[in-house]
Parts: structure tokens; C-alpha cells; sequence
């Protein structure tokens, strides 16, 4: 096994969807990983292209320019992630909504869109019959579910390259494990990450050792108060952080964003319907909940 | 420990019902599809071309042959039947991709048996290395199948020839990869402001680049990995060369070729005329192990009706400081213009040309910080500022899908409408004369010169 400082070599940084991409390999050739990287930091450009909002080529920026009764076909990677969007909005009763700026300026509710799988292909349709938003029409942005979908699809290139040990993070808000760390004494370790940011919270664990799922935390720590209640287009007040792991690094993501706005109650009971997913709420400078903790392996 | 999986399992969903119940049935007309004109449609208008499917086989479903199979799951009518590649890695993607859309496609690995049992296929997409384009265009022209192939069309003139020859001879469509001339940014800001509205005056100098950051070769996944005996059947000596194809002589024409080719492609559409003389300088100065030049330095001289113009191109490999664009620059003004629109979208007007808010009014070009200009209504002759902004104005066109799909668009409407073809195989055939010829300059180190008739098949 190589040593901690040769691990170095194993690690591979590429900027992406505003963030910095990050991913780090254990027990592979240096020449071999450095492919992996470039497989995996292709994949992440090739989805940016697909996702970005700035960009009006990208499939994200045709459907911001539809108006009610218009339609545009769209690939299975936009259709998927919108798709999961909307699940997530409707079992979070709209914490999280990757179109609430469609009615942000007048407050209006935002406009609504259709997924459709028409013969050989995905269709987008604002429906007809609709007061538009306030910006005119609609307006998806996926950075709260995005780079989340774009790990989940680099696992995929990471199990397609045999890789079996790595740790791969969008920016640190969402990381994604898969099996043992450089140096690990144990078969069954996982990565330690570390959780819990600037808060005492007692119970709140410091250490998560990540393995098989994704990990996702959102936060008034940095950048200010950044997270918007959809509900209220007021910042969030639910909760001051939120860690969220669970299987799909996409999920992992949109929840952790959702769990900031919704009320501790709420999150409990998503979480006793979801027994996958596991979470950390901080309420307090003092208080903080977990919900699910037997799916964690954690440490103080 | 738990399996990874779709759903969020504990809960009632899984992802596949959702899509079960979302999908609405007998749905299928609605187009984005582009009008016949060649300006592109908006997103949402909805438009019923009534195009009969069209049955389309890919040759080559490597990176390129993917980015043009997601552009034909965008256009409605078409339907993917065949994949042919030699690699397994390749046709596991492209088959597995084609099917989550409903596409069930053969697979081969052969292209000369997937012609001789798909029967009922109207076109052919062929997508793989450059030396392969000849061989497996010309089989499915003479199998009576319409080729879009991608550039660049040949790293041989005489195989490229036979490309055009044939596509004579069997009187079918041969429309080469060459996706500016279909894109409706650069039919609007050449054929209509340059050509056209001669926005630029005279246009008698033109510089472009594509400049990309260092690059290591590409890999492969272990378990993919092809025999010696498979690759040697195909030509190809190791997996490093199969991959890496673009920088052996062999196969390609090297970074000038692999990108010069696009945009060199436009001078011509510019100034309406091929080359009369080329000079280059290159290198192999920075990678090892690779045959190509990996910079070229290029001008190109025209004669023109109006005189002589001339074309310096750069193409790097080490550097992205650019990136890529090219420059059209007249004593009228000059354009900027870019696939990629951040890089290059607007015209800058010279000081004394004639003026342009005519054309802003006719909704030809957007103007975005106007300059210096007489206020009317104030009883004065100027509004002085602290610095005038040099005028640029935007180009009035979005392109609001991929870029490969407009030239896609004009290759199945030319089969099902029989309007022209933006790049048919003689236009792609002077630019490879043009672009081929870059390699000859840098090794003779000397002026080369172009005879007219050189362009011609
Ligand atoms: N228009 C554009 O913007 C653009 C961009 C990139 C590439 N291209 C062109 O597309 C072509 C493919 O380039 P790429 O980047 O996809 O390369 P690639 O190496 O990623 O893909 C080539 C594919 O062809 C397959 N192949 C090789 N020999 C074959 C054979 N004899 N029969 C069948 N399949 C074979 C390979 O297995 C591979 O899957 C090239 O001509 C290139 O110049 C065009």
C-alpha cells in the first residue's frame, strides 16, 4: 500500500459547475488514476454543459426560455434529475424546489412543468392555461441537486474503471465514498469525513466514516445565509445546518438543502418514511437532532 | 453494508414507477426541430414537419458518435437501428444509452456486416477515426445510404476524392461534419451581415486560433482492454494508438486537422475563395511519444475579386489562452465569432464606417453599449463620458441546442425535402485540400502554393 505522502499523487482536482471537483483514489497505479480522473472530470464537464442555467445551449437554458404551452425535448440526464426534483418537492411539500425563482420577484407561485416521456425521447412542457412566473416563464436551476447527480454519475465511471477505493467530493458540500481509505486498518472501514462544522451540539458526532453512500451538509456557516425557504422566498430558517447521507449523492443533496428550511418536525417524520437516509439538524447553538442513526458509522 | 440503488427505499417510490406514471402515451409530435430556411427555430415553437421516420445507422460510437447520437434523440422522426464499433467498451454505451430512449439497436462490430443485414436503413452516421472515413463511407454510399460523415472527411486527398466520386455516382447525400456551416449564429453573421449586408467592408485579414490546455493521452478501463490480435486486425498497434489515434500519422492529420479544420474551414466561406498560397511553422517540442505537431503556426493568402487577403491561424495543445474563435476584419469593421458564444458573438464597427442602427432596428444585430452618439433631444452635440466603450454588437441569435444538432437537422431535411446540403462532400473536400496541405508547408518549411484546379474532383 502506498504511503500517506505518495496518496498525493492519487489525488485529482478539476473546476466544474462553479465548484472544485475532487477525487481521491486508494490502491491504483498513479498513470492509471490519473485516466480515471480525466474519465470522470469529462463526464462532470459533459453534465455542466447539459445543467447550467448560464449557458443558453445548455438543455437548462432552452427550458428557461419556454412560455406556457411550449415544450422542448430534453436528454435522459436533465429528465432523471428534474424528475427526482419533483419527487423530492412534493414528499418535501416544496422545502425543495429547483423552480421556486420562477416565482420569486412577484411571489407568485412558481410555474409549473410537466415531464413527459414521449415515443424515443423527454420532453419538458410548460402547460398552457397558466399565469407565467414572475420572470415570464420558468426557472429551473439545479444547483441544489446538480453536482449531486453529476457524483452519482462518476461513481458509475469509477465502477465502469474497476476503481473499488476512492473518495470523490463536489466542493465539500457533498462527498460520495466507496470502500477503504488509503492506510486502512480494517476491510470494512470507511473515509473519515468530518461533519458537524462550528457547532457544540453534545451529540453530534464529529466524524463520519463514509462508505457506499453520499454525504451532503448545508449550512448558514458559510457564505452567509444562502439557503432560500421555497415556500416563503425568505432565507431558511429551519434549521442552522444540515448533514444528509444516503445511497444517492443526488438525494443526499437536494435533502440537505430541504432539511435547512424544513422545521425539525418535518424532517423526523421524512425520515421515519425514509429509512435510508440519515440525518444531522442543527438547531441551536447548542441543540441538534439525528435522525436514522443506526446507518451511520460514526465517531465523536 | 447497503446497496447503492435508485430509489429512496424505505419510501413507496421507486424511480421507474415514476416514470411509468408520468409518461403520457401517443405523445410523439412535438417538434423543436429547425424551419427549412436555416434560421433556428426557438425552443418551444412548436413546429409539425411531418417528417416519416428515417432509420439510422452509427459507425463509430466513440466520443464524437455519441455527442451526435444525443443529438439525434433530440429530433424527432429518427430512429436509431444499428451501432457498429470495434470496441466492446464503445458498443455497450452507445446500446445501453440508445435504449433507456426506447431505441433498440443491433449491435456489430463489423461495419460490412451490419450493411449487409440491416436492410431497411436510410442513412448512415460514420463517426470513427479519420483513416476509416473512405472505406465505410463509400460501403454505405454503395449500399444506398445517405453518409453524414464527420471531418475531418480523410487524412489522404486521393481517399477523399473517392469519397466525392462516389457520392456522385450513386447520386446519394454526403454531408461532412464541418457543424458551423449549419449553425444559425454563423449563417446569420456570414451569410446575411458579411456576405449579404457587406457589414465589414472589405474583408482582407483573418485570425483564429483553438488553443487547448496540455492534455496526457488518453486511458482506458482494465476490463476493456482489446486484444493484440483484435487490434491488429483493425490496424491498430496498441491500445495507446487506438485510443490516441489524433496524434499518429496513420490514422490523423494532427491538432491542425483535428481543430484547425472547423474554422480554417470558414475563410473560404467568408472570402468565397479557396487559398492561393500557404506557409506554416510547427513542432513536435512538447510531448513525447505522440507523431503530430503539437503547435502550428499557419498564414494563408487569397486572391480575392477584391484583392489579396490573408489568414494567420494558431493551434496549440499546451496552452487554453483564447480558447477558440475566429476573427473576420474589414475596413468596415470586423466579427468576432465563436461556437462557443462567450468567445466570440459580435461585430466592433470602425470609427468611420456607415452606420449600423438600421441594422439594430431590422433586428440584425443588437447593440450593446452604444458609443459616442448626438442626443437630439438635448440641446447639445455630445454626451461626453469618461472613456467610450468601443462599440461591440451582440449577434441577435441564440443557438438554444447542441451544437451538432443544426447540421444533423440539414442532413435528414436535404434526404426527406431535398433542400441543399450546408457541407456537401466537394465543400469538405477543398477544406481538406486546404488543411492537409498546413502538414506539407511545416515539413517543406517553405511557401507552398495552391493551384485552383487542386480543389476540384
Ligand atoms: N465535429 C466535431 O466537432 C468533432 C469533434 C470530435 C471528433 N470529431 C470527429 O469524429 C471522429 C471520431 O472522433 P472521436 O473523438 O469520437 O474518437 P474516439 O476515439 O472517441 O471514437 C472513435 C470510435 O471509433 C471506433 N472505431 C475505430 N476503428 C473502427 C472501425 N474500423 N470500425 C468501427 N469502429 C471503429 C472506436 O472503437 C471508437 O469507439 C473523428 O473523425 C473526429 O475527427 C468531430
Amino acid at each position: 500500500m502506498k504511503k500517506s505522502s505518495d496518496q498525493s499523487r492519487l489525488r485529482f482536482s478539476h473546476q466544474a459547475m462553479g465548484t472544485t471537483f475532487e477525487l481521491m483514489m486508494a490502491g491504483e497505479k498513479e498513470d492509471y488514476a490519473q485516466q480515471v480522473s480525466r474519465a470522470v472530470f469529462d463526464q462532470i464537464d459533459r453534465l455542466e454543459t447539459l445543467f447550467s442555467r448560464f449557458n443558453p445551449c445548455s438543455e437548462i437554458g432552452q427550458i428557461n426560455k419556454l412560455f406556457p404551452g411550449e415544450s422542448v425535448r430534453v436528454g435522459i440526464e436533465v429528465f432523471e434529475c428534474l424528475q427526482l426534483a419533483q419527487y423530492i418537492r412534493a414528499q418535501t411539500k416544496a422545502a425543495f424546489d429547483v423552480n421556486y425563482a420562477s416565482g420569486k420577484v412577484s411571489r407568485q407561485t412558481p410555474t409549473a412543468f410537466i415531464l413527459e416521456q414521449v415515443r424515443e425521447g423527454f420532453l419538458v412542457r410548460i402547460p398552457e392555461g397558466q399565469k407565467a412566473g414572475s420572470l415570464g416563464g420558468i426557472e429551473l436551476d439545479l444547483g441544489g441537486i446538480g453536482k449531486g447527480y453529476a457524483l452519482d454519475k462518476s461513481i458509475e465511471i469509477l465502477v465502469e474503471w474497476e476503481v473499488k477505493r476512492a473518495l470523490l467530493h463536489a466542493g465539500t458540500s457533498t462527498a460520495y465514498a466507496m470502500g477503504a481509505p488509503p492506510e486502512a486498518k480494517q476491510v470494512d472501514e470507511g473515509w473519515p469525513v468530518g461533519i458537524g462544522g462550528v457547532w457544540k451540539c453534545a451529540q453530534a458526532p464529529r466524524k463520519y466514516n463514509l462508505r457506499g453512500r453520499a454525504l451532503s451538509g448545508s449550512g448558514t456557516e458559510v457564505k452567509g445565509e444562502h439557503v432560500i425557504n421555497p415556500r416563503s422566498f425568505l432565507p431558511a430558517k429551519g434549521h442552522r445546518a444540515a448533514w444528509v447521507s444516503h445511497p444517492s449523492a443526488a438525494v443526499a443533496d437536494a435533502l440537505s438543502t430541504a432539511f435547512m428550511v424544513m422545521k425539525t418536525k418535518e424532517v423526523e417524520e421524512f425520515c421515519s418514511r425514509f429509512s435510508e437516509v440519515w440525518s444531522l439538524v442543527i438547531l441551536d447553538e447548542k441543540r441538534c437532532k439525528i435522525f436514522n442513526p443506526n446507518l451511520a458509522q460514526t465517531e465523536p | 453494508m447497503k446497496s447503492r440503488s435508485d430509489n429512496m427505499s424505505g419510501g413507496k417510490w421507486s424511480r421507474r414507477d415514476f416514470l411509468r406514471s408520468s409518461a403520457s402515451a401517443g405523445l410523439g409530435i412535438a417538434l423543436t426541430g429547425r424551419t427549412l430556411s436555416g434560421a433556428a427555430m426557438l425552443p418551444g415553437q412548436e413546429e409539425d414537419q411531418n417528417l416519416p421516420d428515417l432509420n439510422v445507422a452509427v459507425i463509430g460510437a466513440g466520443q464524437q458518435g455519441r455527442i451526435l447520437i444525443e443529438s439525434c434523440l433530440r429530433i424527432p422522426g429518427i430512429r436509431m437501428k444499428a451501432v457498429c464499433d470495434i470496441w466492446a467498451y464503445s458498443q455497450r454505451y452507445a446500446s445501453r444509452y440508445l435504449k433507456k430512449y426506447g431505441h433498440e439497436v443491433n449491435v456489430y462490430e463489423d461495419y460490412r456486416e451490419l450493411l449487409s443485414k440491416e436492410k431497411d436503413l436510410d442513412a448512415a452516421i460514420v463517426a470513427t477515426p479519420d483513416w476509416m472515413h473512405a472505406t465505410q463511407t463509400n460501403a454505405c454510399l454503395e449500399a444506398g445510404l445517405h453518409v453524414y460523415c464527420e471531418k475531418e472527411m480523410s487524412n489522404s486527398l486521393s481517399k477523399a476524392r473517392s469519397m466525392v466520386q462516389t457520392a456522385r455516382k450513386t447520386g446519394k447525400l454526403l454531408q461532412i461534419g464541418h457543424q458551423r456551416r449549419s449553425n444559425p449564429r454563423y449563417l446569420h453573421a456570414i451569410d446575411r451581415l458579411v456576405l449579404d449586408k457587406k457589414i465589414l467592408g472589405r474583408v482582407s485579414q483573418i485570425y483564429a486560433q483553438w488553443n487547448r490546455a496540455k492534455m496526457d493521452m488518453y486511458g482506458w478501463p482494465k476490463q476493456y482492454t482489446m486484444d493484440q490480435n483484435k487490434l491488429a486486425k483493425y490496424g491498430y498497434a496498441s491500445m495507446t494508438h487506438f485510443r490516441n489515434w489524433r496524434w499518429f500519422k496513420k490514422f490523423a492529420g494532427g491538432p491542425i486537422v483535428d481543430l484547425g479544420s472547423h474554422q480554417i474551414d470558414i475563410f473560404s466561406w467568408v472570402l468565397g475563395i479557396t487559398p492561393s498560397t500557404v506557409v506554416a511553422l510547427g513542432g513536435k517540442d512538447y510531448y513525447k511519444n505522440r507523431e503530430w505537431y503539437d503547435n502550428v503556426m499557419v498564414i494563408y493568402e487569397f486572391n480575392t475579386p477584391e484583392g489579396k487577403a490573408r489568414a494567420m491561424y494558431q493551434v496549440q495543445t499546451t496552452t487554453k489562452n483564447g480558447g477558440f474563435y475566429e476573427t473576420f476584419m474589414g475596413d468596415m469593421g470586423a466579427l468576432q465569432i465563436s461556437e462557443v458564444p462567450q468567445r466570440g458573438d459580435w461585430a466592433m464597427r470602425e470609427a468611420h464606417a456607415p452606420e449600423w442602427d438600421s441594422l439594430v432596428k431590422e433586428g440584425l444585430l443588437k447593440s450593446e453599449k452604444p458609443p459616442l452618439q448626438k442626443l437630439d433631444t438635448q440641446n447639445i452635440f455630445l454626451d461626453v463620458r469618461v472613456t467610450a466603450e468601443a462599440g461591440r454588437w451582440p449577434l441577435p441569435i441564440d443557438l438554444a441546442k447542441p451544437a451538432h444538432q443544426p447540421h444533423l437537422e440539414n442532413f435528414f431535411n436535404a434526404i426527406v425535402h431535398g433542400i441543399p446540403l450546408n457541407c456537401p462532400a466537394e465543400v469538405g473536400y477543398e477544406t481538406a485540400v486546404a488543411v492537409l496541405r498546413v502538414n506539407d508547408a511545416v515539413e517543406a518549411r517553405r511557401l507552398l502554393s495552391f493551384r485552383p484546379e487542386q480543389f476540384e474532383v
